[in-house]
């Protein structure tokens, strides 16, 4: 995880080499929602990381196109790159908090059931 | 953590996604809708049919939005799927966002339950709270430690469970390979090797004719294969001359093949030699032919006794061939 953000933040850097001004604030913008989406444990669970594996292959693709100058279509794939990425953190925490509620609910089962 | 399969799954499931995307951004003139203008819809209907439409209210107006703009466009534009994208993901995270906010609210209520509870124990007990909470701490924690064992436990009996999975499969292989010398019949709970009586004994004598020691070798380096398991020898007669005879006979003969398979290195711990006689034809025994099915050997291995209950069921054996006589048992068929 942590060399997929660093190759993508050093690509933050190259610029464009012609054709429009490279994206970077957006580059920058999406990759913190990706590493936030990381940070959270998207990977843990299907359907985050479903989307925060989207959310990491648009970052590759839109750099990609940054490369060859194709700067619009950059822009629009950073763009669902970073809904990506937060759906899968609102995803992660949603799983977390299922999986706080069932510990919670066993507790009060417990109790309820004479568990002293 | 996602098992290797949920992850292959998944990784499938993202690389259709970002084909379509491709494809929908390269239509252009496409007069049909785009995939994503369709499953937006669909999101944003049911993010506001669920908790989002009182939870998550500006969320999901910003994806009805979205999805109006997206609507507007030329149908099938790359303007258009680009919105409707936007707008699902809007959804998908006012969805989700909503029912994080509920499980929260789960939580809490949840937590004033158990102080109640707490409380009313601690009421009817007449202790301090405070020691009715270290007991109930205590006693999660006990119980947490037998979970862990049970799960323990589990796991030993799912690794026991594949290893005698794994003997049998060996042991179905070893057998397998004796195709060529005998018939064989392979399944999950049992295995049958039937010989011809007169591949390996002299007309109507226990005594084992010289080329039968090679055919019982190659039948013992079988057997070998299948440790853990029980072997079952057991020799028929047809129905010509008397039953008692036939009876005799047939045990002794299954008595000289043990012999020989212990000699070939065959554990005799969990093997057996019983004769049948005339009892179980499985042809008729007014034939020539029928009469030389009857008499036969039947070396059958399934799992030691206390092994089976471990055993996953399985395919049932075959029918028994057609022309028996009725009643007649199938090769394989219930235990000797």
């Amino acid at each position: 995880m942590d060399r997929f953000v660093i190759a993508c933040a050093l690509g933050v850097g190259l610029g464009a080499c012609g054709g429009g001004v490279a994206p970077r604030a957006a580059q920058t913008e999406t990759l913190a929602a990706v590493r936030s989406a990381e940070g959270a444990g998207a990977s843990e669970s299907p359907e985050a990381e479903y989307h925060l594996e989207l959310a990491q292959g648009g970052v590759v693709q839109a750099e990609e196109q940054i490369r060859h100058g194709r700067m619009q279509e950059a822009e629009l794939t950073l763009a669902r790159a970073k809904a990506d990425a937060e759906v899968a953190l609102a995803l992660a925490r949603e799983a977390e908090a299922q999986a706080a509620a069932e510990r919670s609910r066993a507790r009060v089962q417990q109790i309820r059931s004479g568990g002293l | 953590m996602t098992t290797a399969h949920d992850r292959a799954a998944s990784r499938a499931r993202v690389h259709a996604a970002l084909a379509i995307i491709t494809v929908a951004a390269l239509a252009g003139c496409s007069s049909a809708i785009s995939p994503e203008l369709h499953d937006a819809r669909l999101t944003v209907a049911r993010a506001q049919a669920g908790p989002a439409a009182s939870l998550e209210r500006e969320r999901l107006a910003v994806a009805r939005s979205t999805l109006e703009r997206a609507e507007a466009e030329r149908d099938g534009s790359a303007r258009e799927s680009q919105l409707a994208y936007l707008a699902e993901r809007e959804a998908l995270r006012a969805a989700a966002d909503a029912r994080t906010t509920e499980l929260a609210q789960q939580v809490n209520r949840d937590r004033r339950t158990y102080a109640e509870e707490l409380a009313a124990i601690a009421r009817r007990t007449g202790e301090p709270l405070e020691t009715t909470r270290e007991r109930l701490a205590r006693s999660e924690l006990s119980l947490q430690q037998q979970q862990a064992l049970l799960a323990e436990r589990e796991e030993e009996l799912a690794i026991e469970e594949m290893t005698r999975a794994e003997e049998s499969a060996g042991a179905r292989e070893a057998l397998e390979s004796l195709r060529t010398i005998a018939q064989v019949e392979t399944g999950p709970e049992e295995s049958v090797v039937t010989l011809r009586v007169e591949d390996l004994f002299v007309g109507d004598r226990a005594a084992l004719i010289p080329e039968a020691r090679a055919q019982l070798a190659a039948v013992a380096a079988a057997l070998v294969r299948a440790e853990g398991h029980d072997i079952v020898i057991g020799v028929h007669t047809d129905g010509q001359g008397a039953d008692t005879r036939n009876l005799r006979l047939s045990q002794r003969r299954a008595e000289a093949i043990r012999a020989v398979l212990r000699e070939e290195g065959v554990p005799t711990e969990h093997m057996r030699a019983i004769g049948h006689g005339e009892a179980e034809p499985v042809a008729s025994n007014e034939t020539r032919e029928g009469r030389a099915s009857n008499r036969r050997v039947e070396i059958v291995v399934r799992p030691a006794a206390d092994l089976l209950e471990h055993l996953p069921a399985g395919p049932t054996m075959p029918a028994p061939p057609s022309g028996a006589p009725p009643g007649s048992t199938s090769p394989g068929g219930p235990p000797r």
